[in-house]
């Protein structure tokens, strides 16, 4: 039997995979005949903990469970010599090499910086003009076109100045220039990998009689989270495969601008046996019943503003915060007097979502500020923070530039390391030191050696700065300085390793920095990894000077380029106490439950916005905006349909925030706070679509 | 000013009248005081009401200054409040750079920016056009130094050199805001100036000054755009640019704003009017209101002020309406404002200059019986105007006057108004030597940046520094003295105490981050009362908080201080402009640590770098009695006070003649004045374009074109001076000025006002 399910969330759909998963295994299915697949890795998770439930495994190996983009990037690995040519690998006898993000960047900088005058018209950063160019390759693999067709589908839907056609055109060429690269040198980015495996891969039947041995049983999470190209390995393997469930999260498609495209997973109803609707009553369920009632109002025709009921007359769960006050900070102070009013009645901190379009680093700092007074701890996830915003990311930035051998023969040369930045990096690295020390012990530093961190004699220093740091400051200084020597010796560690041993011998070490810092280490951790693959891709594709690795590495993450802004594949950073503070979208894909969530800047247009960029659009360069403009073509209005209108635009920010609302509403249990403030964050008044269905709502 | 001076609701006939409007193009001339504001949140206010605004429609409401739309917003809500309807419904009030940030905000891939782009503002993008121009120079060495006469020794010479410099940056200026308000980039700019003067046998009839802001121009694009900045005028350009690429999202804003009021639209730029258009076209209800005669805001006053009184009428169906009842002034001064606007469009020596300058359209008339906002009564003397020999001596006794005035009249307000800083600062020097030791100084100098504006950014200036170097006890000093200077609010630096010479001694370590050993914060043998140990903890807990916050970005640890300290909305105003402003500085200066940083606010903070210059009530300026404000005739916009000293009244700084010398003439060029002389080319070409004739190439023609311009614009400034005062106008000049002999300006002679007399009836 194969089953479609779909239903919103909290109506026991993951929970039926799970134990659907169990029955398999105690039933005597062999386990690695079992394919388990999840949008993302913690929600993987799921799938583990059931795997412990089961009573037996049989004989042979584990099921395989893990996300779509593990298992194409595996199954590419493996079947290259099969593909590799058809692809148009230059050698496809050559192992390739695996690059991530950064290092994609990395290359197409490199391709771009003598065109950068073709995008004249337009006036783009850098950074993102490099993350729209690779933008548009994912997301022709993730819908399975070539990158040929980006600039007839971006014109298409253009009706402005022909400048842009140019500009979108130019975007191709170097989309198209970047694949070339990729095949010659026989790496792999995020794109290709995907191209291959949609366009070459699912093609081959070899492949296929290997998937329809393999994928004997299958469990589909959250498939609406997926990109077409997921879609079409789930057809092939529900295909051949005993017994399946899919299951879709309505509403989903929350990682729209990431590939996912809830339209294309619908079409995989016809291929299951059954379709069901898990059913979650939700007249128990208050804050479920308003987000259906707020999404109905974001969809129906506006009426005449009326004079509001006071808030909660009708909600008595849904409370207003704020909304009375001028300025941002007040609704801050609101939120946190809320929080711990409700855990002063018992409530758990983690039962408490703070949520908001944007988490700014002034909103952790100031509910931190507000919440430590009562001895709650906030919990902030934000993926897609660029890595070098964080301090411990930075103070590691500064500790390699003051010791790495190739990174301090490079400081000599230039401006070198100022104070500031040590002092920075010195309260990352030594615990409990506060930034006045930190500046005493930097300022003492650099009395003896610019640039460097000295042993410093001087006793006046330790005096201020505290007897307590002397100890873990000169072991820092010493471990420093025994690799600057290395220099001389020749011996120079690649940055991803001398980092890791930092990190080993001393910043994990009792009274340094990271020791009892699970955040700090996460950090650490990923800047080791994104080093590493940055080195290895490089060394792979032989582009660049081992001794320039590291000096190109934290050039290009301080200048921004490496900003690791696309990265479908995240954890999420897990810690169960405290208050969790989190972007709306975040708590989206990561699929968060809670009790309590309060809503910050209602007000703020960030609610209703998409992310719009110039070269690249995640509607027109979708599956389903194709098959849309293939039932327009067979009706004879091809050219009026394929431009994006001011409409397609309207129509999709409200379906979005109808997801966003519902999504978010079926996710909390208990109570709802709206806080606003009249100016945002940067002073400016807003009354985004969010507001106004809440003053229509209300 | 002040709200509670007057009921929300009481409106005078013609107020009434304005507020009737119901749809379609108005216009509206409103003279000073004659509650214009109130006028548009009346109008605003019956629209609402009037069930005329469909749900998803807004009145949007475009005023000038960010205190404007505070001002205009506060009015609006209390209108409502008072008649119990939702007071934040159905209208939206934005400055015109808030408006272009809005469009883009909705759409930046059709105006093909990201929704994070880099600006350059008065203060991120003060070194833009320097820069430009150096580059310039550099790449045309020769040519450059062509202009100056080669018979010219060394020291006269380097003179013209460095002064050439300036004008070439002022070249630059002119040529790129005219270029950008036409939408042309430099290689348009450039195509346009080869097809207008292309001239048989190769000569072209092209000015070199506007060839060389073209080239200026083009430098400056390649700086702006190796940064991926925009300035000012490209943010407004790019909106446009939104609404042209999107028919369906230019209809769909349209419909939104479906009401139009445009505030001080005498100001309006064509940019403005190319957005507000096509805003308009929908449903075509635009309301101007705006006075000519307070042209003073712009550098295309000329074409724009035509705009606004001519053109836009002349539009089928636009209703033309008066405000023009004023209890500002006293009957001698709004009578004297009337005179010289009659005189400019009657009498005025240079005959094309009655069209350019002031209007008598509209004349300002006195309020009727029990209005609640009545004129003041006549006072004997009210004006008096005097002569001095020379400017020392004439500052000097402006000073004294003003001094005298508010000590015998502490109720009363009183400013002295220059047309340059560096009068103003003479002016300053002398309030300082005159008003002797007092324990509050008697005059607030707001020339380069108003008071407001330096003590917020000292706080922040202070704090940040703070900041960069927690560990000295001087930068905690310093920050209690910003935090003192700014809870008394007056321009002098509080009195060191023995609190400030404790903490330049502590260990500032030791005060904010007390460690576990609790060792003391201050060397022994100090005393220390109570009082002052408990004030010392006070402010090291609120530093603290902002050393910990050092690590946020640089706009986000400014507001934490500012929202920390500034209870004032102004204040608070100030330091947003100032936090994004920095942040913009910091995008530009990635390797800027918190003290390069600091600095930047500091040179606010000590008048070196100007912020918020535009006008003084921008930075929440309220006139304060018994204390002479001292500013600048342009920063005095919008502002009243009981008695006004206008200084420098003469005829180099108000010229009438086209033909005489004029001030900012270059001497090594002939008297050219190169800026004005390409703006008006440049003009001249693209309304040849619009009109679709051959543009008028002649250079002598364009040149007095330019000065007649000029004359113009110092009328309308004239008119803006005299009309900032209640009851009393006391204009002085001198005979000799550094640059020559010297008159009282024609302008004020006609009217009678020789010297040391009030005006003939």
């Amino acid at each position: 039997m194969k089953v479609y399910l779909h239903g919103p969330p909290r109506s026991g759909k993951t929970a039926r995979l799970a134990a659907q998963m169990v029955e398999w295994l105690n039933r005597g299915v062999r386990p690695d005949h079992i394919l388990a697949l999840s949008a993302s890795r913690p929600q993987a998770g799921r799938f583990r903990e059931a795997l412990g439930r089961a009573a037996a495994t049989g004989s042979t190996g584990q099921p395989r469970i893990g996300t779509f983009y593990g298992l194409a990037q595996q199954h590419v690995g493996l079947f290259f010599p099969l593909v590799g040519q058809a692809a148009g690998f230059a050698d496809p006898r050559r192992e390739p090499a695996f690059i991530d993000v950064e290092a994609a960047q990395y290359f197409l900088n490199r391709i771009v910086e003598p065109r950068i005058t073709d995008f004249d018209e337009l006036r783009l950063t850098r950074p993102r003009l490099l993350g729209q160019l690779l933008d548009n390759a994912h997301k022709a693999a993730l819908a399975g076109f070539g990158l040929d067709e980006i600039a007839a589908r971006l014109s298409a839907a253009w009706s402005g100045d022909p400048r842009r056609l140019k500009a979108y055109q130019r975007a191709q060429d170097i989309a198209l220039e970047f694949r070339r690269f990729c095949l010659d040198r026989g790496a792999l980015d995020f794109s290709l990998q995907h191209d291959m495996f949609a366009r070459h891969l699912l093609q081959e039947t070899a492949y296929r009689k290997f998937i329809a041995g393999q994928c004997r049983y299958l469990l589909i999470d959250n498939v609406e989270e997926l990109p077409p190209i997921a879609h079409d390995f789930v057809r092939l393997a529900l295909s051949g495969c005993d017994e399946a469930i899919v299951v879709e999260d309505d509403p989903g498609g929350f990682r729209l601008f990431l590939g996912a495209d809830p339209a294309s997973a619908r079409r995989l109803r016809t291929v299951c046996d059954t379709v069901e609707e898990a059913v979650a009553p939700i007249q128990d369920r208050p804050i479920a019943m308003f987000g259906r009632t707020l999404a109905a109002v974001v969809a129906a025709p506006a009426e005449a503003p009326s004079a509001g009921r006071a808030a909660g007359s009708r909600w008595p769960r849904v409370t207003l915060l704020a909304s009375k006050s001028k300025f941002w900070v007040s609704m801050v102070q609101a939120a946190a007097d809320q929080i711990i009013a409700l855990t002063g009645q018992g409530m758990p901190a983690s039962a408490i979502a703070v949520l908001a379009p944007y988490v700014e680093d002034v909103l952790r700092f100031e509910l931190e500020e507000r919440l430590r007074g009562a001895g709650l701890r906030v919990r902030a996830v934000r993926p897609s923070r660029p890595l070098y915003d964080h301090p411990v990311a930075r103070g590691l930035v500064t500790l390699a530039r003051l010791g790495h051998p190739d990174l301090a023969a490079a400081e000599t040369r230039a401006a070198g390391v100022s104070t500031h930045e040590i002092a920075r990096a010195l309260t990352v690295a030594l615990a409990g030191l506060d930034p006045a020390r930190a500046k005493v012990l930097a300022d003492g530093a650099q009395r003896v050696e610019a640039g460097r961190l000295p042993m410093i004699s001087d006793k006046g220093v330790w005096d201020r700065a505290g007897m307590r740091f002397r100890e873990r400051y000169e072991a820092l200084s010493g471990w420093l300085s025994t690799w600057r020597m290395a220099e001389s010796t020749g011996s120079t560690p690649p940055l991803d390793v001398w980092w890791q041993t930092l990190f080993a011998e001393i910043l994990s070490q009792p009274g340094f920095g990271l020791a009892a810092d699970g955040d700090g280490a996460n950090v650490a951790d990923k800047l080791v990894r994104s080093a590493r693959v940055f080195r290895e891709a490089l060394q792979a594709t032989g582009v660049a000077p081992a001794q320039s690795i590291a000096a190109d590495y934290v050039g290009l993450l301080s200048e921004g380029v490496l900003a690791a802004q696309y990265a479908p594949e995240r954890e999420s950073e897990t810690g169960e106490d405290g208050v969790l503070l989190a972007p709306v979208y975040t708590y989206l894909t990561g699929d968060y439950r809670s009790q309590v969530q309060i809503w910050l800047d209602v007000n703020a247009s960030g609610w209703y916005d998409r992310i719009h960029q110039a070269l690249t659009h995640p509607y027109v360069l979708s599956r389903s905006w194709q098959a849309m403009q293939a039932r327009f073509e067979a009706e004879g209005q091809a050219d009026v349909a394929m431009q994006w209108s001011e409409e397609d635009e309207h129509r999709a920010r409200q379906d979005m925030l109808r997801r966003v609302i519902v999504g978010l509403c079926d996710r909390c249990g208990d109570r709802l706070y709206l806080a606003s403030s009249q100016l945002g964050l940067s002073g400016q008044e807003e009354a985004g679509a969010l507001a106004r269905a809440l003053q229509r709502a209300l | 000013m002040s709200e509670t001076t007057r009921p929300a609701f009481v409106l005078r006939p013609e107020q009434e009248e304005i507020a009737r409007y119901d749809g379609g193009l108005m216009r509206v001339s409103a003279v000073p005081g004659s509650g214009k504001t109130q006028t548009l949140a009346a109008l605003t206010t019956r629209l609402l009401k009037s069930g005329r605004i469909p749900p998803e429609g807004e009145i949007l409401i475009v005023t000038f200054t960010n205190s404007a739309v505070d001002n205009i917003r506060a009015r609006i809500r209390a209108m409502l409040a008072a008649e119990g309807a939702i007071a934040d419904v159905g209208y939206k009030v934005l400055t015109l750079h808030g408006l272009a940030y809005f469009i883009i905000r909705e759409r930046p891939d059709l105006a093909g920016i990201s929704a994070d782009f880099a600006m350059d503002d008065e203060l991120s993008g003060r070194q833009t056009i320097p820069e430009a121009a150096r580059a310039y120079q550099r790449e045309n060495r020769d040519y450059w130094l062509s202009f100056i006469p080669s018979e010219l020794g060394p020291a006269r010479r380097d003179k013209a050199e460095e002064s050439w410099g300036d004008k070439t940056e002022a070249i630059a200026r002119e040529v790129i805001r005219m270029a950008k308000n036409l939408r042309w980039t430099s290689a348009d700019l450039l195509a346009r100036l080869a097809e207008a003067g292309d001239e048989p046998g190769g000569r072209s009839a092209v000015s070199p000054f506007l060839r060389m802001g073209a080239r200026l121009y083009e430098r400056y694009e390649d700086i702006l755009r190796s940064g991926g900045r925009l300035d000012f005028d490209d943010l407004i350009w790019r909106a446009v640019a939104a609404l042209d690429n999107d028919e369906g999202f230019r209809r769909r804003l349209g419909e939104r704003f479906c009401y139009i009021l445009e505030d001080e639209a005498q100001d309006s730029t064509p940019l403005q009017e190319d957005i507000l258009e096509r805003l308009s076209r929908e449903r075509g209800n635009w309301v101007r209101v705006g006075d000519p005669n307070q042209a003073i805001m712009t550098t295309f006053t000329a074409s724009s002020v035509r705009f606004f009184r001519d053109d836009f009428p002349r539009r089928p169906g636009v209703r033309g309406l008066p405000l023009s009842v004023s209890g500002r002034s006293a009957p001698e001064i709004y009578a004297l404002a009337n005179r010289l606007a009659v005189w400019s469009e009657e009498r005025h020596p240079e005959r094309e200059a009655r069209q350019l300058a002031l209007s008598a359209a509209t004349l300002i008339r006195p309020t009727d019986p029990g209005d609640p906002q009545p004129n003041p009564g006549r006072a004997p003397g009210g004006i008096q105007s005097k002569r001095y020999a020379d400017d020392d001596a004439r500052a000097d006794a402006v000073a004294r006057g003003a001094l005298r005035f508010v000590v015998e009249h502490p109720e009363a307000t009183c400013a002295i108004l220059t047309p340059t800083n560096v009068f103003g600062e003479k002016i300053v020097a002398r309030l300082e030597i005159n008003q002797g030791r007092r324990e509050r100084p008697l005059y607030e100098d707001h020339l380069r940046n108003s008071v407001a504006v330096r003590n917020v950014a000292e706080v922040l200036a202070s704090g940040v520094a703070l900041c960069a170097s927690p560990q000295q006890g001087k930068a905690l000093m310093e920050l209690r003295r910003a935090l003192r200077a700014l809870e008394d609010a007056s321009a002098r630096q509080p009195r060191q105490d023995h609190v400030d010479a404790l903490l330049r001694s502590a260990w500032a370590e030791r005060l904010m981050f007390p460690s576990p050993l609790a060792e003391p914060a201050l060397p022994e043998r100090v005393e220390v009362s109570p009082a002052e140990a408990s004030e010392m903890q006070a402010l090291a807990g609120r530093a603290s908080k902002w050393v910990r916050a050092s690590v946020l970005p640089i706009d986000q640890l400014m507001l934490t201080i500012a929202h920390d300290t500034f209870t004032l909305d102004a204040d608070l105003a100030i330091a947003h402009s100032l936090a994004t402003s920095l942040r913009r500085v910091a995008a530009l200066h990635p390797r800027w640590d918190l003290a390069e940083l600091a600095a930047e606010l500091d040179n606010i903070a000590a008048n070196r770098q100007q912020f918020l210059s535009k006008s003084l009530l921008e930075t929440g300026f309220v006139a304060r009695p018994g204390i002479v404000a001292v500013t600048t005739l342009h920063k005095a916009k919008g502002l009243e006070w009981d008695r006004v000293y206008l200084t420098c009244m003469d005829t180099l700084e108000f010229p009438h003649d086209a033909d005489a010398p004029f001030r900012g003439e270059a001497w090594y060029l002939g008297g050219r004045d190169p800026a004005l002389e390409a703006r008006a080319q440049l003009e001249e070409i693209a309304t040849a374009l619009r009109e679709s004739r051959p543009a008028n190439m002649d250079e002598r023609a364009l040149a007095r074109l330019a000065r007649l311009e000029y004359i113009a614009e110092r009328m309308r400034l004239l008119y803006v001076g005299i009309t900032r005062a209640r009851r009393e106008l006391r204009i002085s000049w001198s005979e000799r000025r550094a640059s020559g002999a010297n008159a009282l300006a024609l302008a004020l002679s006609a009217q009678g006002l020789e010297s040391n007399d009030t005006p003939r009836p």
